[in-house]
């Protein structure tokens, strides 16, 4: 049996064919079963009407390009190995409601899956968030495109309980990841920097300085009002040809209350120390 | 001529250049040389190409896999980009089912600006000015009178080094032990403004070139047991931050009389940079499955994060007299807290139902203290009442959600949704806010080749009574409280909502359309508008509205030519209410002033619109020769983003101006070009061109010179206005 799998399957498949399936057997997938087109059969199932008539049946478990098997059958078929440990809260996850399959963004037929690859990683993910690589191609981003950021640095496409399937157990714990000196506690502390860093940055990019939602002061003025200065509407006469105001140029805010994350001083109530 | 290394192919052989390089080879390195035409910083932000001139291009992998006779099955080899400052190394080496242990070392470089100057020096611990300094009153003054001292450009550029280990060893088929350890030095510098100041209105600031020097330790370990039908993995996260420089001093540039001890030169200034800190985290992750119909998963953690640096003096201004710290350290401690947990029922193959919950809790049990106001080094009140209070800000969210969904005909399922969102937070104006959220969606199939998602969102969100007066009794003495009028009790305008804090209603909805012409066209829109309506606001955010369109194709022209096209439209637009009131002259905290009649007078009113709005398009494809020697690819990508801020209108006052400002335009171009010619299956050569051009022209740094704003030595840091034009060529060596 054993020998007449082997034959049928690389009979057909061979390293001739226009896709180069054959860099699978330069991975674990192709040495499962001891490898050979035993390690075919590991995935696509015994497959014995496609062995008999195999371009009019499709094997038990298809994943393109000519036959498809359902996203969940094709996600099951990898799940029987990899839901242990990485894959364990995949059922109710995002992607798997959204029904996208494994083999949506994973590739096995391949060395190296890029989607392991930082420097390849995003391609996938930004072919469908197409507003994160929109954001991504802004002035100010994350070192994304560069490959020293992945989305899963920051993100588990394969199930995670937090907002946004984010990796840590919230927004914050995950910005801490790689910004560990803005976790504090501080003396003083800005409001809303200790509950959610996105109500001030847009982690996937701005046209804004330092990911910005939006430009300050601007910024600053959707919460700040007090009397004198914060209160000012700041506009054309501030730039350099008028009354170059400090409220509006350069840096604006922050270049006084400059420790906007918090401060530790023991006179920095006001951010300026 | 297999001696020759530009020998042609042997196109004798019956499989493709793709599938010969991807089997038959352990690897491969690149060495070359490059070319960059002018210096610059968007292009090179992030990728180490931001100096001109000749670099080295090198990098390389060596795989092995199927080792037999050890006990590994597999390695790997990994450098990128050695021959820049962003370089990467990578060992990996693991045995299927028993282990993996991956080493991996980075050096990130970010640039910033580069066209800033500074008169400051870093010399022992401070920035310090040239003896030679002239001192004045204003940065326009400074600047003239100190034209050659200032003229030192300084680099906004952080290092990031990193060395991350990776373990895992898989025990049995069951248990699997995990840990990863990594240390990260990060080193450089970046612009950060400082100030002297009695009161707002008498601030005296400096943009200064601030020294990085910090490292992040993190250790984490787990330990996973798995069963088909449940799974537990337990770990904990220790992270610990250090600064190697707890403090920034500089020097006063200016000869402001603020007080003793503070104009130049004597006059030190001093800010605490972030203080060290460590956290450990335990957490707990996990699923059940009871039977075919109902499933648990639950996640679950606690983590403490510490902070206890040596606290530095209320000032550095030796004149000015100061009552002793509360104490030596600040003795700073938050806790988080979370518990998730999802509950999915099938009840038939058709019908699904979900319920969700999350608890975060940020439990600040910090110390409140009373300190001893130190208004900008140059004014100390003795007097208790004066004293100012840290806040701790404490916050508890809850979020329960329950879901429906049912299986149509045509693939099609439909699914809805309610979920109730409760944030209570402790020292802040608002106590708690509670969010209704409703969703429905649509997945389909309604056709063959045409893939449909829909989704429609309402939230409303309600706020608890707004104290808009919680910040000023949380921050002052009670006896100065008293002593101040109740109409004077405020920071904010008591009309202001905090938009994260106040009644919201928004609406969202998205659609996906994908649909598949035929094997060589494949094409997909996505969009989502949202519309976010503050509709409690008086003043602040009022309302915000966002757009993305995103239409892509992919076009496979035959087997040797594939393209993909995408152009996305983005929006994003928001309304902002202000009231201006002074009142004669600025105010001090710690002074009391008749009530401000101009708080109340609507007159005072102002409005801006902003918009930000942004085009990408983008372009990508490969080309194969036919005898598949020649490889082509290209890339190209277009942003054209425009910020403006018109609108500006007033409520009639005479005094305010409503001057439109004008738009700020960011355009950048990339083009990368790629041809990789095969001399042998073994070696090739790669040519590769890239152009970047990228131009803004941001009002806040337009015509801005180092003394252009009054009181604000700044940098003079001018917009980035560039094209590069980079130029690669390579050779290929595969390694049998």
């Amino acid at each position: 049996q054993q020998s007449e799998a082997v034959k049928q399957c690389l009979d057909c498949h061979q390293q001739s064919a226009e896709q180069p399936i054959h860099a699978i057997f330069q991975n674990a997938h192709g040495n499962l079963n001891g490898g050979g087109s035993q390690a075919c059969i590991g995935c696509h199932g015994e497959s014995l009407d496609h062995r008999t008539q195999p371009t009019a049946q499709a094997p038990l478990v298809s994943f393109g390009p000519k036959w498809f098997n359902s996203a969940e059958q094709q996600s099951e078929t990898c799940l029987d190995c990899h839901q242990k440990h990485t894959g364990s809260l995949w059922q109710g996850s995002m992607h798997q409601q959204e029904e996208v399959a494994c083999v949506g963004c994973h590739s096995a037929h391949v060395v190296e899956d890029p989607m392991v690859s930082a420097t390849t990683q995003a391609d996938t993910c930004m072919s469908c968030h197409s507003d994160v690589r929109s954001a991504n191609m802004l002035a100010s981003r994350h070192p994304i495109a560069e490959g020293m950021v992945a989305c899963s640095d920051c993100h588990n496409p394969h199930g995670s309980l937090s907002e946004s399937s984010l990796t840590q157990p919230t927004l914050n714990d995950t910005c801490f990841q790689c910004h560990a000196e803005k976790r504090g506690p501080f003396v003083f502390e800005h409001a809303p920097v200790t509950e959610d860093c996105s109500t001030c940055h847009n982690p996937h990019g701005s046209m804004h300085d330092n990911m910005l939602v939006s430009k300050t002061p601007f910024l600053c003025q959707q919460c700040h009002s007090a009397a004198f200065h914060p209160s000012q509407p700041l506009e054309g006469s501030g730039l350099p040809a008028g009354n170059s105001s400090a409220y509006l140029l350069s840096k604006n805010c922050l270049s006084c209350h400059s420790q906007i994350h918090g401060s530790s001083h023991p006179s920095g109530s006001k951010m300026t120390r | 001529q297999p001696d020759d290394p530009f020998a042609f192919y042997n196109l004798t052989d019956y499989r493709s250049v793709q599938t010969r390089q991807l089997v038959d080879y352990s690897g491969y390195f690149e060495l070359g040389a490059g070319y960059i035409s002018e210096s610059n910083e968007q292009f090179g932000q992030y990728n180490g190409l931001d100096e001109d001139g000749v670099f080295a291009i090198g990098s390389g992998v060596w795989r092995n896999w199927q080792v037999e006779d050890y006990w590994f099955d597999y390695y790997s080899v990994k450098a990128n980009d050695l021959g820049l400052d962003t370089l990467s190394l990578n060992f990996t080496i693991g045995a299927v089912q028993n282990f993996k242990l991956a080493v991996n070392w980075q050096q990130l470089r970010s640039r910033g600006p580069s066209s800033g100057k500074t008169p400051f020096r870093y010399e022992q611990g401070a920035l310090t000015l040239p003896e030679n300094w002239q001192a004045a009153n204003n940065a326009s003054e400074l600047a003239s009178l100190n034209q050659q001292e200032i003229d030192r450009r300084f680099s906004q550029v952080v290092q990031r080094d990193q060395l991350t280990i990776d373990f895992h060893h898989d025990i049995d088929e069951a248990w699997r032990l995990r840990s990863s350890v990594k240390h990260e030095k990060r080193d450089g510098t970046r612009a950060t403004g400082a100030a002297f100041f009695a009161n707002a209105q008498n601030g005296h600031s400096a943009i200064l070139p601030a020294k990085l020097d910090s490292t992040t330790k993190t250790f984490e370990a787990g330990v996973g047991y798995y069963q088909p039908n449940y799974a537990a993995d337990v770990s904990y996260l220790y992270s610990e931050f250090e600064n190697d420089d707890y403090a920034l001093r500089w020097q006063n540039p200016y000869s402001a009389n603020l007080g003793p001890g503070v104009a130049y030169d004597t006059g030190i200034g001093q800010i605490a940079t972030e203080p060290d800190n460590d956290m450990h985290q335990f957490r707990l992750t996990g699923f059940y499955q009871l039977n075919d119909q109902w499933r648990i998963n639950a996640d679950a953690s606690y983590a403490v994060a510490n902070q206890d640096t040596a606290l530095l003096p209320y000032t550095s201004n030796l004149a000015l007299p100061t009552t002793a710290l509360p104490d030596r350290s600040f003795d700073g401690e938050v806790s988080t807290t979370t518990a998730k947990a999802q509950v999915i029922y099938r009840a038939t193959n058709k019908l699904k139902f979900q319920a969700g919950y999350r608890y975060e809790d940020r439990d600040n049990d910090s110390p409140r203290w009373a300190w001893q106001s130190v208004t900008g080094d140059s004014w100390a009140p003795q007097d208790e009442k004066y004293q100012v209070y840290n806040a701790p800000h404490s916050r508890s969210l809850q979020h329960l959600q329950l879901e429906g969904s049912y299986r149509l005909p045509k693939s099609t399922r439909l699914s809805a949704s309610y979920a109730y969102e409760e944030i209570d937070r402790y020292n802040h104006a608002v106590e708690t806010t509670e969010e209704d959220i409703f969703e429905l969606r649509v997945n389909s199939r309604p056709m063959v080749g045409l893939n449909v998602r829909a989704q429609l969102q309402y939230k409303d969100r309600g706020a608890s009574t707004y104290q808009w007066d919680q910040s000023f009794y949380s921050l002052y003495d009670t006896a100065l409280i008293n002593e101040i009028p109740d109409s004077q009790r405020y920071s904010n305008h008591p009309r202001l909502s905090q938009h994260y804090l106040s009644n919201r209603e928004q609406w969202h909805s998205q659609l996906h359309l994908g649909y598949v012409f035929n094997a060589r066209w494949h094409m997909t829109f996505d969009g989502h508008y949202q519309d976010s309506d503050y509709d409690a606001t008086e003043l602040g955010l009022a309302n915000e509205k966002l757009w993305h369109a995103n239409l892509a194709a992919n076009w496979y022209t035959h087997e040797r030519l594939t393209q993909t096209f995408y152009v996305a439209f983005d929006r994003y637009e928001y309304e902002l209410w202000g009231r201006a009131f002074t009142g004669g002259a600025e105010k001090n905290a710690f002074e009391i002033y008749p009530p401000l009649p101009q708080a109340s007078d609507a007159r005072r009113d102002w409005t801006i619109e902003p918009e930000d709005t942004s085009v990408t398009l983008g372009t990508s494809g490969e080309w194969i020769s036919e005898s598949k020697l020649l490889e082509l690819d290209w890339q190209y990508q277009l942003t054209l983003s425009d910020s403006e801020h018109s609108n500006l209108a007033n409520g009639g006052a005479a005094d305010l101006s409503a001057i439109a400002l004008p738009d700020i335009n960011q355009d950048q171009h990339h083009v990368d070009v790629s041809a990789l010619y095969h001399f042998r299956d073994d070696l090739s050569l790669k040519l590769n061109y890239q152009y970047f051009r990228y131009s803004t022209d941001d009002w806040a740094y337009a015509n801005v010179g180092v003394g252009s704003i009054d009181k604000v030595l700044g940098s003079g840091q001018h917009n980035t206005n560039e094209q590069v034009h980079l130029v690669g060529l390579s050779v290929i060596y595969r390694l049998p």
